[in-house]
């Protein structure tokens, strides 16, 4: 066995492709047979109300109703789902945060909270006959006054979306350092502004579900479902059952998209849990998209209010922000979320004065979660529009404010005196943000502009630019473990599960090459908690930084022992084996193949008194690493109707070393392409009576062929130091900077002071008034 | 009763069942002859990833029932590979990446083999509009594209027979 | 998302479908299902019995009528859309096919379908009323009806249909060789229902005078609307300013519910570009009649 050129940093192709291009994938709906059988919730129709009773008799009397089961039923039988994340104490009080704590019953029982809240749930022979028994279940609501919006429920006199506690603020925060006051008095221009980025979410293609059945013989509960963090969804179920942790097994089958949404753990995953080992029955429950659009988390939703001091150079002298996160009825998220906006606000300049304050607020709609960005856009939105108003006040085109203030090989890596989430002071390591910012002005250059115009003679044409840094490839650890099997192959698992993104051929690069052995001899299972026994997951772009860590460090240590075992062998110490491709070698020339090895651990063999070669290990980053990235795009607006069209777009990204560039320019494209509905299309909107208004994909608008442009795309090397690999996260770089980038484009086409665009998604209505106030202005 | 009885060739293979009335296609292919490559995305027609081809046409399946399709042709996803391999469209959907999560795939194969099957030649707007109905939401629809595109330029132009 | 439960009934002629339509009331014709099926999947319709009329095939023909083409009710989006004979002779009816959703649901929508579903945005219902089409309906008691497409749709998702009245026939008068016409709509995304559209028929004499003119606006009301202000152009020599005046008086009459202003101003832009077309086209017809 040989390996040929280096697996890492090459364009494998992918090892998922084939089954999923013939229909053979297995998502968890496709885990469903004959003798499953499908649970469907009863959900509020209300935002708020209390429940006076539920009439489940006519229900139950339905032919093919195995059971109907209310938040009564489950009282002190089920507890509620635990906060997904808690910053360190460093954190806490560097930023004074505080959060609230609210416990949300995986059934409700005495009252609602938003529309689309699980109160019941009913398990019959079909979804059919499960969805016709769930409208026979009658409910008796006592209504109370809902608040659907974020500055409404600040308000003294606002009711509570959870009377228990004394306010609607779920978390709160500030922060800061220099003396903002000071330097904005010295300040040439000053622009201040309220931003706003509306609701919307990752949407992934395959809503949620899950399948878990009650396994008699190991009795325990075996449990399927469609997320990024199965490691949690185990503790969510065991915390809410009680029961202990080796009789829950939780496995990822393929996952048809995640995003964020999926890196929650949900009432439906313990309910469907629980119903299995209850009713000693394979349960499923597979989300259809009307409840997707009520029932799944949601995200951004954010309203900051910032102020940009500049000098008369358009050099930064203060930046502060005051935001709030519109956090619906509640969010297991609300800490990661709320911190990484006063986390990332700083882009990537020189601030010498910041000061922030932010709170996540209570209202009566669908809970929310980490979206791809999670809090990042909406930070990095304030900062790059504020930059292109302070452009425009002091004369600047919109590049140059940016290089005079972006941070230089000189000024990298640059030390910021606040502290992470982990509690570690940050230190953005970085090689050069200036270089990226021209990297993409080369790929998409002002002058596009000029050159797109005769081919689209009936638009108006702009251009616009920003940049973003991102914190990547979070801790506490990740699970990597590496097994030689029988025959001389291997199987990798590791703790941050795949939603699509391409870890059975990634990990299997790391793995490949960390072994010596060839690509072909590496399998990477699927997220499993029987295969590493702790995990976190996938999201917040940490994947390949600290599980892909993880894969390679328990790799070097299969290959130490697989050489101590071949020193064994051949009766030498280990010192005079090298490892060699495909195995081992002595210094006296003999060599030992991985297929050897494992056939002298099996029963019968030289080794077989030996442990096997399985090693698991973890791999802690000590803290977050840094990218940075560049985006530039050309848009088009028809002048006759304020639509706006993405014409080109483009990415520069400095990040570290990439493990598959097609997979990294992937990740790139298709966060642009989830940038762009958030920045032109998608929301999620509300009455005041919190009564969702968009229910289905007529009203909530996903971009098509035509509405995502070409993107190219530039990957620029930078230190990554902090984890073995030499790699950064790159999952939502592609999204960050879309939304300012592409205001300022509009902004630019409609030849409007800089600015003036502050909230998404940008409706075509706005843009029009845009123009016939550009338009009253040049008359 | 609410059943109807259905006579239907899926992959090549004929198929008599009795379905519930209202039972999808979709549903039916899924559930009862095993074929779960054609996904639900939406079950409002919006997505485009039940997309099927009856009698050479591309149906949302979701938005068809069974009893509609007795006695039609159907193909799924599961029939339109090269024998046992990849057909020049899958190949090149993974040489340029146009899949990720792989759960809009199904539809992308369906809707784009319709395409290539019934038009000549064929130019970026052309296959963006006949994908036009189908959601990818994780490749921003670069590699489909594009490997739609490749697939017309490399193949004979024989092949391609005009617009009905 | 799965449909209350229903009966379902495969129809074998059109006397048969009248004659169920006659006999209960509650039966509900399924064609395509491109919209029906939808809002089933959702339960916000729940018929308890389906007539299945998409196998009449004596209503998937087309006629070639000598001042008139004659499309059965069955046609499907795709082939209105691809049918050379349609083409040729009511150009506007295939573009307005053309923009429908996408390729999957023209395969499978129906002319007749779509009209009898009337939705205010829909493309089709506004092309019959801009090109004056003639619907024949039927029922198991009364003698054949000819509707006027303008008389046809009677408000939001409404018809002049009967619950025992089936549409069979649409009646389109082919356009004249020098008569132009115009399609445009106006979409968050391609292939979106409109937030506004406009088609229009201008019939220009050699020498740039109007001599036929007719268009409608949809989208922006309950119904399509007949855009009576253009009339007022014939006999005279129109130059661009004329069509926007035009498109908006048209547009201030409107009243649509959400973003008004915005709407009437997409009313506006949409109109004004369907009649350029259409007098553009017009043009074109006259200078290839000198040509040739």
């Amino acid at each position: 066995m040989t390996t040929s050129a280096p697996l890492m940093g090459a364009t494998v192709p992918r090892r998922e492709d084939e089954r999923f291009l013939t229909g053979r994938g297995a998502f968890v709906a496709d885990l469903t047979g004959p003798g499953t059988w499908h649970a469907v919730f009863v959900r509020s129709s209300y935002a708020a109300a209390r429940i006076r009773a539920v009439e489940t008799a006519a229900a139950r009397r339905l032919p093919g109703v195995l059971a109907v089961l209310t938040g009564e039923d489950l009282a002190g039988r089920l507890g509620p789902l635990g906060s997904l994340h808690k910053p360190q104490p460093a954190f806490v009080e560097a930023f004074s945060f505080h959060s609230a704590e609210i416990d949300l019953p995986c059934l409700a029982i005495e009252r609602v909270h938003y529309v689309g809240e699980p109160l019941a749930v009913v398990v019959a022979e079909s979804r059919a006959i499960a969805e016709d028994a769930a409208e026979l279940v009658d409910i008796a609501y006592e209504r109370d006054e809902p608040v659907a919006d974020a500055r409404t429920a600040l308000s003294a006199t606002a009711p509570r979306v959870h009377p228990e506690l004394p306010d609607n603020v779920a978390a709160s925060l500030q922060a800061g350092f220099g003396d903002v006051d000071a330097a904005r008095r010295r300040a040439a221009h000053v622009v201040r502004n309220t931003f706003r980025i509306g609701r919307h979410s990752g949407i992934p293609l395959e809503c949620r579900g899950v399948l878990s059945r009650w396994d008699q013989a190991r009795q325990r509960v075996e449990v399927w479902t469609s997320t990024q963090v199965p490691h949690f969804v185990r503790t969510a179920i065991t915390t809410a059952t009680g029961w202990p942790t080796h009789q829950v097994r939780v496995r990822t089958p393929d996952v048809g998209g995640g995003f964020g949404p999926k890196a929650n753990v949900y009432a439906e995953e313990v309910v469907v849990a629980y119903l299995a080992r209850l009713l000693n029955r394979e349960v499923a429950w597979i989300e259809d998209r009307a409840e997707h659009f009520q029932a799944t988390a949601q995200g951004r939703d954010q309203e900051l209010e910032a102020e940009l001091a500049v000098d008369s150079d358009g050099r930064i002298l203060s930046w502060s922000v005051d935001y709030v996160v519109d956090v619906g009825a509640g969010s297991l998220w609300v800490a990661g979320i709320i911190a990484n906006t006063a986390l990332h606000l700083l882009g990537a300049y020189r601030i010498p004065h910041y000061r922030v304050s932010g709170r996540a607020v209570y209202t009566n709609k669908t809970i929310v979660a980490q979206y791809r960005g999670a809090g990042r856009p909406e930070a990095c939105f304030a900062l790059e529009r504020s930059l292109d108003a302070a452009a425009d006040a002091a004369g600047l085109p919109p590049e140059e404010i940016r290089r005079r203030n972006i941070l230089r090989a000189e000024d990298l890596p640059h030390e910021v005196p606040l502290p992470y989430r982990d509690g570690v002071p940050i230190t953005y390591d970085g090689a050069d943000f200036g270089r990226c910012l021209d990297a993409c002005l080369k790929l998409l250059p002002a002058e596009t502009v000029t050159d797109l115009a005769a081919d689209y003679p009936d638009l108006l044409l702009g251009h616009g630019i920003s940049t973003y840094v991102e914190a990547t490839g979070r801790g506490p650890y990740e699970s990597g473990r590496a097994r030689l099997l029988p025959g001389g192959t291997f199987e990798i698992a590791a703790g941050s599960a795949s939603a699509g993104q391409s870890h059975e051929t990634t990990f299997a690069q790391v793995a490949a090459q960390t072994l010596g052995v060839p690509f072909d001899a590496v399998r990477v299972r699927n997220g499993d908690t029987d295969a590493v026994a702790y995990g976190i997951g996938s999201f917040a772009s940490r994947s390949a930084v600290v599980g892909g860590s993880a894969v390679y460090t328990a790799c070097r240590r299969l290959r130490e022992r697989g050489r101590e075992l071949a020193a064994e062998l051949l009766d030498v110490r280990p010192d005079d084996v090298d490892a060699v491709d495909g195995g081992f070698s002595s210094s006296d020339g003999r060599d030992i193949g991985w297929e050897r090895l494992a056939t002298e651990l099996a029963p019968g063999g030289g080794l077989a008194d030996h442990q096997p070669l399985d090693q698991t290990s973890t791999f802690s980053p000590p803290t977050v690493t840094w990218t940075m990235g560049a985006h530039a795009a050309v848009v088009g607006i028809d002048p006759g109707t304020g639509i706006v069209r993405v014409l080109r777009y483009a990415v520069a990204h400095e990040g570290g070393d990439e493990i598959n560039p097609a997979v990294v320019e992937g990740q790139v494209r298709g966060g642009v392409a989830q940038g762009i509905g958030g920045t032109l299309l998608e929301e999620f909107a509300y009455s005041a009576e919190g009564q969702p208004q968009t229910t289905t994909f007529a009203e909530y608008l996903l971009p098509g062929t035509f509405e995502v442009p070409p993107t190219a795309v530039a990957h620029l090397h930078g230190p990554a130091d902090l984890n073995p690999l030499g790699v950064k996260g790159v999952g939502e770089s592609g999204t960050i900077a879309v939304y300012s980038t592409v205001a300022a484009a509009v902004e630019d086409a409609a030849s409007s002071a800089a600015g003036r665009i502050t909230t998404t998604p940008i409706r075509p209505s706005t843009v029009l008034a845009l123009l016939t106030e550009t338009e009253g202005e040049a008359s | 009763m609410n059943d109807v009885r259905i006579d239907i060739e899926v992959n090549g293979i004929r198929y008599e069942r009795t379905v519930d009335a209202r039972t999808s296609l979709a549903d039916f292919l899924r559930e009862q002859i095993g074929l779960t490559g054609t996904h639900l995305g939406c079950e409002h027609g919006v997505c485009g990833a039940c997309t099927v081809l009856v009698d050479g046409r591309s149906v949302r399946s979701c938005l068809s029932l069974a009893a509609q399709a007795g006695g039609t042709t159907v193909r799924t996803v599961e029939g339109l590979g090269d024998g046992d391999g990849l057909s020049p469209l899958q190949q090149a959907m993974s040489r340029h990446h146009g899949l990720q999560c792989g759960f809009c795939t199904p539809g992308f194969v369906v809707a784009a083999t319709e395409l290539l099957e019934n038009s000549a030649e064929l130019d970026d707007h052309d296959v963006r509009e006949a994908l036009s109905g189908n959601v990818c939401r994780c490749t921003g629809y670069h590699g489909i594209v594009a490997a739609v595109l490749e697939v017309a330029r490399e193949r004979q132009p024989a092949t391609g027979k005009a617009a009905e | 998302m799965k449909p209350a439960p229903f009966a379902y009934v495969r129809a074998t002629s059109v006397a048969d479908t009248l004659a169920v339509l006659d006999s209960d009331p509650q039966v509900k014709l399924l064609a395509g299902g491109q919209s029906l099926l939808a809002v089933m999947n959702l339960r916000l319709a729940r018929p308890s019995r389906i007539l299945d009329i998409g196998q009449l095939r004596e209503l998937d023909r087309v006629f070639d009528d000598d001042d008139s083409i004659l499309i059965g009710a069955l046609r499907t989006h795709r082939r209105v859309e691809t049918d050379p004979l349609i083409r040729a002779r009511v150009p506007l009816l295939a573009e307005a096919a053309r923009h429908i959703g996408h390729v999957a649901i023209r395969n499978r929508g129906t002319l007749g379908g779509s009209l009898a579903h009337a939705d205010p945005a829909g493309e089709l219902p506004a092309a019959m009323v801009a090109l004056g089409a003639t619907l024949y309906v039927e029922s198991h008691t009364r003698a054949r009806r000819e509707i006027a497409a303008e008389d046809f749709f009677t408000s939001l998702f409404t018809t002049a249909l009967e619950p025992s009245d089936m549409l069979t026939w649409i009646r389109v008068p082919a356009s004249h060789p020098t008569t132009g016409w115009g399609f445009t709509e106006v979409a968050r995304r391609h292939g979106d229902f409109a937030l506004a559209g406009a088609a229009a028929q201008i019939t220009l004499a050699a020498d740039g005078v109007v001599t036929r003119a007719r268009a409608v606006l949809f989208g922006v009301a309950d119904r399509p609307v007949l855009v009576t202000a253009v009339e007022q152009t014939v006999g005279n020599r129109p130059d661009p300013s004329t069509w926007r005046q035009v498109a908006r008086e048209a547009a201030a009459a409107l009243e649509p519910a959400d973003e008004p202003e915005y709407q009437r101003h997409l009313a506006v832009t949409s109109l004004t570009r369907a009649f350029t077309q259409a007098a553009d086209r017009s043009r074109a017809a006259h200078h290839r009649g000198t040509q040739s």
